[in-house]
């Protein structure tokens, strides 16, 4: 890991104002990493600088997508890939869960009402 | 598919789950290098709207971009597009053919004229009329003018239909030109490259259908978002060219430790493309990774600009005993190319300044035309 890199301890900056925010005013933030130069090497050590926490989300959605909490509580580290394995986004995203996380009251009505038919097609049995 | 139903509803229909939307907007965003945030938005702009009618037309051209386009060894999330669009006429896929696919295009043109996006791959042949290229005994000159008046917008994919491309190359027998030299009324978008690269067709549409319009655009009426910076800048060699380090030939120890292939005819520094960092076959690997240099396909008259492996700053290139196994096979052709490539020279140095031009501003002419780049 190199603490000396100024680009990194910029990034880690901008991590750390995006969670003082957060705790302002609930507003979650982003870091597109795709879009900074980010050889692997330097991905590698932001990686380490962030360190990993206790949660880890696999997302099965049109290939495979790692959502991951690192060590600092409310950042979290996201790739998405595609059902070729190729990444085709990687965020760092500040928010208590990352926004594709939790079902839409939309969603969860939608499960209500199939848990509603299955029981009805159930008791007409 | 009733023709009213939205993305969602379609795209639900399909089992794609609004997860999976949400992870092709966040790709797109960073494709199109706008702020993370903004995917939510996009996915909502996306499932609400409706399916976009394309027409595609191949003109003169050799369909290795609808190749670039529709191949792919693994569907990447990137193929969602195709299940946002409407493609309603492109000869090589459909399974139309003759009579039935002529009256599909006039159908498609007529129930949505002034809305559907005309895309285009291959140049427009002028000479004699436009008789070099026809199909259904019209030309493609004739077929462009009507169908250009009914589209929203027209899309130029490949550097033929940008800019005439290989077809135009000298002596142009065709007389081939670009769609923007013979458009004028409508938005264009070139989307250059021999091919072009997929995701930046993919960013476009996504970007009318999410924001209702053509992305910003270069002097050259490329999307900035993808031709805004020259493959030079981006590429991971660049450290190399910045530190004095080149290869001098495709085997010695500068090419095996990876180094700039700028004296080895490179043509990244006044190249714009994102090839360094959307890369090609699924993110695999680009030219330069592979260890040849750009040749500047996205460029207009790329094919004219001299030796593929003249460097830019005037040099030779590399020993000619690496390519000469090809030349000496052909010595004719080759003698007749190696003296076209000389001649061209001059033409290089005009590229380069009126590349440094539009980087420098218009302050810098004379110094550019003393000094040379």
């Amino acid at each position: 890991m190199d603490e000396r890199d100024p680009f990194l301890n910029a990034l880690m900056g901008e991590v750390r104002m995006l969670l003082s925010r957060l705790l302002d005013d609930g507003g979650p933030g982003q870091i597109d990493l795709m879009r900074l130069p980010m050889p692997p090497e330097r991905r590698q050590d932001l990686q380490d600088m962030l360190g990993r926490g206790e949660v880890e989300i696999t997302l099965d959605a049109a290939g495979t997508s790692l959502i991951r909490e690192t060590a600092y509580a409310g950042v979290w580290w996201i790739e998405h890939r595609d059902r070729g394995g190729r990444m085709v986004a990687n965020l760092i995203e500040v928010a208590q869960m990352p926004a594709i996380v939790p079902p839409t009251d939309e969603e969860m009505r939608a499960s209500l009402a199939a848990l509603h038919a299955r029981d009805m097609k159930e008791a007409g049995r | 598919m009733k023709p009213r139903d939205t993305l969602g509803q379609k795209l639900a229909g399909y089992g794609i789950s609004r997860r999976a939307l949400l992870k092709f907007a966040a790709a797109a965003a960073t494709s199109l290098a706008l702020p993370p945030g903004v995917a939510p938005a996009i996915a909502e702009s996306l499932s609400g709207a409706r399916r976009q009618s394309l027409i595609w037309l191949s003109f003169q051209d050799c369909t290795g971009c609808l190749e670039s386009l529709t191949r792919s060894d693994a569907p990447g999330i990137e193929r969602l597009i195709f299940d946002f669009i409407s493609l309603d006429y492109q000869e090589t896929l459909m399974a139309a053919a003759g009579a039935a696919a002529d009256e599909t295009l006039v159908r498609a043109a007529r129930d949505n004229h002034g809305k559907y996006l005309l895309a285009i791959d291959g140049s427009v042949p002028t000479a004699e009329g436009g008789v070099h290229s026809m199909v259904g005994g019209r030309t493609n000159m004739d077929m462009l003018a009507e169908l250009a008046e009914g589209a929203a917008a027209v899309l130029a994919i490949g550097t033929c239909a940008a800019y005439g491309g290989i077809p135009k190359a000298a002596p142009n027998p065709t007389s081939a030109v670009g769609i923007a030299d013979l458009v004028k009324e409508k938005p264009i978008v070139n989307i250059p490259g021999c091919p072009p690269i997929p995701e930046v067709l993919t960013g476009v549409l996504v970007n009318f259908l999410t924001f209702g319009r053509l992305p910003d655009l270069d002097d050259l009426g490329r999307p900035l978002a993808y031709f805004g910076t020259t493959i030079h800048d981006q590429c991971y060699r660049r450290p190399y060219y910045d530190q004095g380090k080149f290869a001098h030939s495709f085997d010695d120890e500068g090419a095996r430790q990876g180094w700039c292939l700028f004296e080895l005819g490179c043509k990244g520094p006044t190249t714009r493309n994102a090839c360094a960092s959307l890369k090609w076959n699924g993110g695999t690997s680009f030219p330069i990774q592979s260890g040849h240099g750009c040749l500047g396909c996205s460029e207009p008259d790329f094919w004219d600009k001299g030796s593929f492996y003249t460097s830019l700053s005037g040099g030779e290139g590399p020993p000619w005993d690496a390519v000469g196994g090809a030349a000496a096979v052909g010595l004719g052709i080759g003698g007749a190319a190696a003296f076209a490539a000389r001649r061209s020279r001059a033409a290089v140095d005009r590229q380069l300044a009126k590349e440094w031009q539009r980087d420098h501003g218009a302050t810098a002419t004379s110094k550019t035309e003393e000094d040379g780049p």
